[in-house]
């Protein structure tokens, strides 16, 4: 059976009778147990509560009934996003033992049309870091190559997915965390729009930021999972009523007559050089599908690191207040202590990037300080939306390389954390000004390492994005991932 | 310039107490520096982004009732027999 198979060829074998749900998830499984000891995706596998409601779809498909759009299609979820009745973990110690009363809006909706989670998956502790490196659970593997890194912080969504331990897995983004994974991992992900999916049961980080994204092997199946997940909730009142519904159909429209710029400041100096050639490669291939390229300028992208680790590490720094180990948490006993000493002492549990990141948000919010870094960061927050808005008024489009550098190994640079924050340069303006971006795998370096190229649209423009993405998609083809 | 003195200063405002203040002196302070590239940019605006939203945009404040599906929240918290959360001595 093979478990490489796209999200829509999964729902057309089992419509035509052609694999049983149970089947696919219970070969699903096996593979997961013969490749974890090398990959350590997932943090919490949920096998036997996936495996009866596997056996339940199939009786249903037999008997005619009615049955979801996606037929017990097996998705894994990053260990941030809430499903009840499992562990969310975060990766951090501090959620150890963390059962989710409820279920967040996005698995509501996907359990509704019968997908199936087979488990969660990991990541950076808290979503803070871009390797999967920084999880309490140990650092996630690279299904290319198991010395390197995977990306982060959805590490475990793009290894999971790349690795054929599901068809999609959903992850959240908050500084390129879907795109850096997918990159790394040779698998599409997408970041949309702010306030077109629902943060509700998102274990909260960076409010402004964030969002949930679905990571896939194919464009079509993006389409498919965010017809699903978007739209307005009640439960966040940041979310949109989605008018543009209908992603999946017309993805073939191609690129032709479009135009697209390529963001000078993410294309010249710094990048790889085989990304770099990716880069160009991915530019004609699309010129030859009749699309127009045309540099585009975005100067104050220059401060976007200093911007978006100052917003973040704010946001950060207030959002992981609440975490005190009394309601939950790991086993240390708080009899005896007085209140802010315990505090103190079970809170050093967090790993070292959470601590940095608390570390600097407290200082940029300090008295003396707000008016030097965190409000400046606010303004180039806006130069930035206002030049995309211009760029926008200009092209269709707009293309860069998704990370700037190839994956890299395991532990070479966990402990320079600048060096890390400088290498989401690509992925972070997405981000700060609230557009779509979407990576797409383009090409595998000499070494055998992914390569993916970020396309991104104007803000609820994800119908144009996934067309774009699709046309790159096709213009290429790939080889397997070698697990 | 981040110094012991400072260091202590944060750690005690976000609650850690910290096992290795020298890195994170060091760390912190390396990454600071970066953000001092906010000084040179030019701003010709001193607006920063917002949205509006309409007071009657915003859901009713009404009460929901929690569906704990026969499994009561408290079963999933740190507890003692008594079925009470302990918490350190305020002093």
């Amino acid at each position: 059976m093979n478990l490489g198979i796209s999200a829509t060829e999964f729902i057309a074998q089992v419509k035509a009778g052609m694999i049983s749900v149970e089947e696919f998830l219970a070969q699903t499984f096996e593979r997961i147990k013969k490749i974890e000891p090398q990959i350590h995706a997932f943090i919490t596998l949920n096998e036997n509560v996936a495996m009866v409601q596997a056996k339940d779809i199939d009786k249903k498909i037999k008997a005619k009934e009615k049955v979801g759009a996606f037929f017990g299609m097996p998705i894994s979820v990053k260990d941030n996003i809430c499903v009840e009745g499992l562990r969310t973990t975060c990766a951090s110690k501090m959620l150890d033992n963390f059962v989710s009363p409820y279920d967040a809006t996005v698995i509501t909706k996907l359990k509704s049309e019968d997908s199936i989670i087979v488990g969660k998956v990991n990541l950076d502790e808290f979503a803070m870091g871009s390797t999967t490196e920084f999880s309490y659970f140990g650092p996630t593997r690279n299904p290319w190559n198991t010395e390197y890194v995977p990306g982060g912080s959805s590490g475990g969504s793009g290894a999971s997915v790349s690795s054929m331990e599901c068809i999609i897995s959903l992850g959240s983004d908050t500084g390129g965390s879907v795109r850096s994974p997918a990159s790394f991992c040779s698998v599409v992900g997408l970041k949309p729009t702010y306030g077109l999916v629902s943060r509700y049961g998102l274990i909260s980080y960076s409010n402004s930021i964030e969002q949930i994204g679905p990571i896939a092997r194919r464009v079509e199946d993006i389409a498919l999972v965010l017809d699903i997940i978007s739209g307005e909730d009640p439960r966040d009142n940041t979310t949109v009523s989605n008018k543009t519904v209908g992603y999946a159909k017309d993805l073939n429209a191609g690129v032709s007559g479009k135009k697209i710029g390529i963001i000078k400041q993410m294309t010249g100096e710094g990048l790889d050089k085989e990304v770099s050639s990716a880069t160009n490669k991915a530019i004609s291939k699309l010129q030859s599908l009749g699309a127009q390229c045309i540099e585009i300028s975005l100067d104050a992208v220059e401060h976007s690191v200093e911007a978006y680790y100052t917003i973040a590490s704010a946001e950060a720094s207030s959002n992981l207040a609440r975490y005190d180990n009394i309601r939950y948490g790991f086993d240390y006993s708080n009899e005896g202590f007085e209140f802010k000493a315990y505090i103190s002492k079970v809170r050093s549990n967090f790993g070292p990037e959470v601590t940095r990141r608390m570390l600097l948000g407290a200082f940029v919010l300090s008295a003396g300080y707000y008016g030097k870094y965190y409000l400046k960061a606010q303004k180039v927050r806006t130069m930035i939306k206002s030049q995309i808005d211009d760029a926008f008024k200009k092209v269709d489009l707009l293309l860069c390389p998704t990370m700037p550098i190839l994956p890299f190994k395991i532990g070479e640079k966990v402990d320079d954390p600048l060096k890390l924050y400088l290498s989401d340069i690509n992925t972070i303006t997405a981000n700060l000004s609230g557009i779509p971006a979407i990576s797409v795998p383009f090409e595998i370096s000499n070494s055998g390492l992914p390569i993916g190229i970020q396309l991104l649209a104007n803000s609820f423009e994800e119908k144009k994005l996934l067309q774009g993405a699709y046309a790159l998609q096709e213009s290429t083809k790939l080889q397997e991932v070698p697990i | 310039m981040i110094d012991r003195k400072e260091i202590e200063h944060l750690s005690d405002l976000i609650k850690v107490e910290l096992k290795d203040p020298e890195k994170y002196i060091k760390q912190v302070e390396q990454i600071l520096n970066y953000f001092d590239r906010l000084d040179a940019v030019d701003f010709d605006s001193e607006e920063t982004l917002r949205k509006e939203v309409k007071i009657d945009g915003l859901r009713d404040d009404k009460y929901v009732p929690f569906q704990d599906n026969g499994k009561p929240l408290i079963d999933k918290l740190k507890k003692d027999p008594n079925n009470y959360i302990r918490a350190p001595k305020m002093v």
